[in-house]
């Protein structure tokens, strides 16, 4: 037979293609195959739907058993084998201090994430307070008898007694968060308002509240 | 090894491997499904149930002498070994004995597209 002529020449990149996936030792016989099969269609079809079909039969060829192996078995695959298979028998010839050891580090790590967790929650609300890594809430725990109380609560004279003993206490207000009702008394009307916060001027100044009307200073001035 | 079990295109392929001997190879087979069982399969396709028949050990191959065919390159001639003649009689008997046990009260009633 005479050399191919170019136009029976199958695309150039399927070809590079299928060369750079399939293994070295198959590719003979396969590119073999595909070109014989390129020839037939070639026959009865152009040479655009002949170069499809034959795009079509080199993709087929993406088959685990006609890939290269890129990995090879190297001594670093028997060395780490070898490690799995000593530790495995160390457990077993250390039974109570391999299960010591590995409860010990359990709990340990477990312990440490739980920790996180609870921190992580800690510093997660009233993020929206410009000033909320520098604002706390003085509380009291007392024991009554046998019981322990928690109270989020403190004497009236808490806060200007602490402005005054502890110098790094820059302000101190005071708030009282309830379902109170109250009746205001507007002058052109009276008004009764419900889960009304009761607060010293202070308050305003810690939370950088914003006010939808009025302005911030001097507001709780004259109760 | 992997299981000696014959699949159902591994089975057909097997056959077609006998039935063109001794000149069977991965296209030859390709063509010969396609026509006497109409299925189009990708080249790809027969070479890989090639592969894992001769991983079985049900094929041998070797590469036939170079010819100016195929620009050269070499094919590669599969012939049946006496592991897949054996496998494909297992097959075949079993088919068979399963067939033979059917009653035929399982075939009354069947209809097979024609008029009632």
């Amino acid at each position: 037979m005479a050399v191919p002529n170019n136009e029976m020449m199958p695309p150039r990149w399927a070809d590079r293609f299928l060369s750079w996936f399939c293994r070295d030792e198959l590719l003979e016989e396969v590119r073999g195959d595909l070109h014989e099969y390129y020839q037939i269609i070639r026959e009865e079809k152009s040479a655009r739907s002949a170069s499809w079909i034959y795009w079509y039969h080199v993709l087929h060829f993406l088959r685990p058993f006609a890939l290269k192996r890129k990995t090879q078995y190297t001594n670093n695959t028997a060395m780490f084998k070898n490690y799995f298979l000593i530790t495995i028998r160390n457990f077993r010839k250390h039974q109570l201090f391999s299960f010591l050891n590995l409860t010990g580090l359990t709990v340990g790590i477990a312990s440490c994430l739980l920790i996180f967790l609870y921190v992580r929650d800690e510093l997660s609300f009233d993020k929206h307070y410009p000033n909320h890594d520098r604002i706390y809430r003085v509380v009291t725990d007392f024991k009554l008898g046998d019981r322990e109380i928690h109270r989020p609560m403190a004497p009236v004279v808490m806060a200007e007694h602490l402005m005054e003993v502890v110098p790094e206490v820059e302000t101190a207000g005071r708030l009282m968060v309830g379902q109170f009702d109250t009746v205001v008394d507007l002058e052109e009307d009276i008004l009764q308002v419900k889960n009304v916060t009761y607060a010293t001027s202070e308050v305003l100044d810690i939370f950088s509240l914003s006010f939808i009307s009025g302005t911030p200073e001097g507001a709780l001035d004259d109760p | 090894m992997k299981g000696t079990q014959l699949g159902e295109f591994e089975e057909l392929v097997l056959l077609i491997v006998g039935v063109l001997f001794p000149d069977a190879y991965g296209l030859n087979i390709r063509q010969e499904i396609l026509s006497q069982t109409g299925r189009k399969v990708a080249i790809g396709a027969v070479h890989s149930a090639l592969s894992r028949l001769h991983d079985k050990g049900f094929v041998k191959s070797e590469l036939a002498d170079a010819t100016h065919e195929r620009g050269g390159r070499r094919k590669r001639l599969f012939q049946i070994t006496a592991a897949g003649k054996r496998a494909m009689e297992k097959n075949h008997e079993l088919r068979n004995s399963l067939w033979n046990q059917i009653p035929d009260l399982a075939w009354k009633g069947l209809n097979y597209g024609g008029a009632q």
